[in-house]
C-alpha cells in the first residue's frame, strides 16, 4: 500500500506540463535515436545532458529515462524494415523482424513489437515498484566491502558477457579505472595524472568520453563501412495484430518479460543479453524451431519485449543500490550525480519526488511510446531514407557542440576526439567499450569502497571473504573469472576421450 | 597474430607501465593505508599481466593469423582522415573563429567534400545548419557559443 501512496505522489509529479513535455521529448528523442542507425540511446543521452543543466533534476531524470526506454522501441523499426539494427538490443529482431517484412508482414511485426515493448515495459515498472523500497532498505546494511565487491561482480559479469573474450573485456574494465583515476583523488586531494591541465584536475569527463566513444566512434565506422541501407519496399499494412498473432505471441511476450526483468536487474545483464536470451529460449520451447529466422512472430515479440522489461529493471539496482548495471545506467548515474544527487538506498528517503516522478514517468512514457510508435512509423520510416551523407554532419555538430557546451573548453572536444578514435581503432580488434564506460563512472567508488574497507580491515584483505554478503559476491565474480578454463578444461578432457 | 592485435597489445602494455611507474611516484602507501597511487598501481599491475595474457593466448590460439584483407579494412581510409581533419579543425579553431563561422566552414566542408553535395546545396544547408543550431543552442538553452575574432 505504502508504494501504491508513493506512486500517486510520483503520478502528482510527472502530470506538470513542464514534466510531461520532457517526459514526451525524451522518449520522440529517444524513438528517433532507436530508429536511426549509427546513433544509439548512450551517445544521445550524453548529447542532450549539457540541455538538462538548467531543468529540474527530475525533469532532466525524466527526459534522459524516456530517451533510454524510448530507445529500446525505436530500434525495431529498423530491424523489421532495413535489416540493421537502431541499437544493439534489437540486432537479434533482424533474424525473424525482417523475414516477416518480405512476407509482406511488416506491419504486424511492427505492431507486436509496439504492444510487446508496451505489455514488458509496464510489468517490469510494477516490479521495480515493489522491488526497489525492500531492495533499499536492504542495502542500507551494506557496508564499504559489500559495495566493493557487488561493484567487482558488476564489473566482471559485463566483462564477462559483453565481450566475445574475457581478457578483452577485463583489459577494458581495467582501462576504465585508469582513466577514472585521473583528477583529484577524493581523500587526499592530490591531483593525480594531470601534468598541469587544468581540465584534468576534474576528472576525465564521462560526457566527452562516452559521445566520443558511442558518437564519433560510431560515425567513424559507418563512414568507413558505408552500409546499404535499402528500405525493403513493401506495403506496411495493418499494424494490428490479428488473434492469432496474439495468440502466437502473448506467452512470447510474457517470457520475455520475465527473461529481461531478471537480466536487467543482474550486474552486467541489459537489455542486450535480454534480448538474445529470449530469443534462444523462444527456440527452445518452440513446436517449430525451424519457422525461426523464417519470419517466426515469437522471435519478434519475445526480443523486443525481453529488451523493454531489461531497459526498465536497470532502474532497480540503480535506484535502490547506486550500482548501474550497464553503460546506459551508468550514464544515468552519472547525470544524476551532476545534478547532485547521489543514488542509492537513501534516495528514495531523500528524494522522493526523483525516484517516483521517474517510475511514474516511465508509465505516462510507455503509454506515450506506443502512441508515438504505431501512428507515426510512416514517419519513422522516412526519416529512415535521409541519407548519411546529411545525417552525419548533423551527428558530428551535435556531439562538438554538445560537449563544448558542458564548460565551454575545447580541451574536452580534444578528449572526445582522442576516445572516438580510440574506440574506433580498438571495436576493430573487438574490444567493447560498455565494461570501460561502467567501470569509469564506478571507478572512483571502487575506489574509495576499497580504501575504507582496507582502513577498517587494517590492511586484511580477508574483511572481502569473511563477511557473508561480500564473500558471495566475490565467490560469484571468481567462478565468472574462471569459468572459462573449465571450459578449455571440458574440451581438453572430451578430444582425449575421442 | 595479425598487427592490430599486435599493436593493441603493445599499446596496453605500455600504458600500463605508463600508470604504474607513474603511480609510484604518488605514492603507494601499504594495504592498512593506501596513499592516491594504490589503485592506478595496482590496476596498472593487473593491465600489463592482462595484455601479457591476452598476448600467450593469442600466440597459443593462432587469433588473427590469416592476413585480413587489408583493402577492405582500410577502405575509405580517406573519408576517416578528413573527418578526423574537420573536427580537430572545429576544435583548435572555434574559440579564435567564433561558433558561427567555424561551424558554416565545417559544415559546408562537410556537406560538400565528404557528402558530395553540390556547391548551392552544401552553402544552403550549411547556412541552414549553422542558423538552426545558433537559434537552439545560444538563444533557446542560453549555452555561450564562442564570438571569436570577428566578434560574431
Amino acid at each position: 500500500m505504502h508504494s501504491l501512496h508513493d506512486l500517486l505522489m510520483g503520478f502528482y509529479v510527472i502530470f506538470t506540463p513542464s514534466n510531461m513535455f520532457f517526459c514526451f521529448i525524451g522518449v520522440l528523442f529517444g524513438t528517433l535515436v532507436g530508429v536511426l542507425p549509427g546513433i544509439g540511446p548512450v551517445a544521445a543521452m550524453s548529447l542532450l545532458l549539457p540541455g538538462t543543466f538548467s531543468l529540474t533534476p527530475v525533469s532532466a531524470m525524466i527526459m534522459l529515462a524516456g530517451i533510454y526506454y524510448g530507445a529500446m522501441y525505436g530500434g525495431s523499426t529498423t530491424s523489421i524494415l532495413v535489416n540493421i539494427p537502431g541499437e544493439a538490443a534489437s540486432i537479434v529482431t533482424c533474424l525473424d523482424g525482417y523475414q516477416m517484412a518480405r512476407e509482406g508482414r511488416a506491419g504486424v511485426a511492427l505492431g507486436i513489437s509496439a504492444f510487446g515493448s508496451f505489455i514488458a515495459g509496464t510489468l517490469s515498472l510494477i516490479g521495480l515498484m515493489f522491488l526497489a523500497p525492500p531492495l533499499s532498505e536492504f542495502a542500507l546494511k551494506f557496508g564499504p566491502p559489500e559495495y566493493l565487491s557487488l561493484m567487482v561482480l558488476g564489473l566482471v559479469t559485463l566483462s564477462f558477457l559483453f565481450s566475445g573474450s574475457l581478457l578483452k573485456g577485463l583489459i577494458m574494465t581495467v582501462f576504465g579505472l585508469l582513466v577514472g583515476s585521473i583528477g583529484m583523488d577524493y581523500i587526499s586531494g592530490i591531483p593525480r595524472f594531470t601534468y598541469g591541465i587544468d581540465t584534468l584536475v576534474d576528472g576525465v569527463g564521462l560526457i566527452p568520453i562516452v559521445i566520443g566513444m558511442f558518437g564519433i566512434a560510431e560515425v567513424l565506422a559507418n563512414l568507413q563501412e558505408e552500409s546499404n541501407r535499402e528500405i525493403f519496399k513493401t506495403h506496411i499494412g495493418n499494424l494490428l495484430p490479428s488473434l492469432k498473432d496474439w495468440f502466437d505471441s502473448i506467452w512470447a511476450i510474457l517470457r520475455g518479460t520475465l527473461i529481461g526483468f531478471f537480466l536487467g536487474i543482474l550486474p552486467g545483464g541489459g537489455p542486450i543479453i535480454s534480448s538474445f536470451a529470449s530469443y534462444a529460449v523462444e527456440k527452445k520451447v518452440s513446436k517449430h524451431p525451424e519457422r525461426f529466422g523464417r519470419g517466426a512472430i515469437q522471435g519478434v515479440a519475445g526480443p523486443e519485449s525481453a529488451n523493454n522489461a531489461a531497459a526498465g529493471a536497470g532502474f532497480v539496482p540503480l535506484l535502490s543500490l547506486g550500482i548501474p548495471t550497464n553503460a546506459m545506467m551508468a550514464l544515468l548515474m552519472g547525470a544524476l550525480i551532476i545534478h547532485g544527487i547521489q543514488p542509492g538506498p537513501m534516495m528514495m528517503n531523500q528524494h522522493p519526488d526523483i525516484f517516483w516522478g521517474v517510475i511514474a514517468s516511465m508509465y505516462i512514457g510507455n503509454f506515450m511510446l506506443l502512441c508515438l510508435n504505431l501512428p507515426l512509423i510512416g514517419l519513422w520510416v522516412k526519416i529512415l531514407k535521409v541519407p548519411y551523407s546529411i545525417l552525419f554532419p548533423l551527428i558530428f555538430l551535435f556531439c562538438l557542440i554538445g560537449v563544448y557546451s558542458l564548460n565551454n573548453n575545447w580541451v574536452e572536444i580534444l578528449i572526445m576526439i582522442v576516445f572516438g578514435v580510440i574506440t574506433f581503432f580498438l571495436r576493430k580488434v573487438d574490444y567493447e567499450p560498455a565494461p570501460f564506460v561502467l567501470a569509469l563512472v564506478l571507478g572512483p567508488m571502487l575506489e574509495t569502497a576499497l580504501r575504507q574497507s582496507l582502513l577498517l580491515s587494517k590492511g586484511s584483505l580477508a574483511i572481502f571473504f569473511t563477511r557473508p554478503l561480500s564473500a558471495l559476491f566475490m565467490g560469484a565474480a571468481f567462478l565468472l573469472l574462471v569459468s572459462p578454463f573449465f571450459r578449455i578444461l571440458r574440451e581438453r578432457l572430451r578430444s582425449t576421450e575421442r | 597474430m595479425n598487427l592490430a592485435e599486435r599493436i593493441a597489445i603493445l599499446f596496453w602494455f605500455l600504458l600500463a607501465l605508463f600508470f604504474s611507474s607513474e603511480s609510484k611516484k604518488l605514492g603507494i602507501g601499504e594495504l592498512s593505508n593506501p596513499a592516491p597511487g594504490f589503485l592506478p598501481f595496482v590496476s596498472g599491475i593487473l593491465l600489463g599481466l592482462l595484455s601479457i595474457l591476452l598476448y600467450l593466448k593469442n600466440r597459443a590460439q593462432g587469433v588473427g593469423s590469416k592476413r585480413k584483407e587489408i583493402k577492405k579494412d582500410l577502405g575509405n581510409r580517406k573519408k576517416i582522415f578528413w573527418a578526423l581533419g574537420v573536427l580537430l579543425f572545429y576544435c583548435m579553431f572555434l574559440d579564435w573563429l567564433g561558433f558561427l563561422l567555424v561551424t558554416f566552414v565545417t559544415m559546408t566542408f562537410l556537406y560538400k567534400k565528404m557528402g558530395g553535395r553540390r556547391w548551392q546545396l552544401a552553402l544552403f544547408a550549411s547556412f541552414l545548419t549553422t542558423a538552426a543550431s545558433y537559434s537552439v543552442f545560444q538563444l533557446w538553452l542560453l549555452v555561450n557559443l564562442p564570438k571569436g575574432v570577428l566578434g560574431f
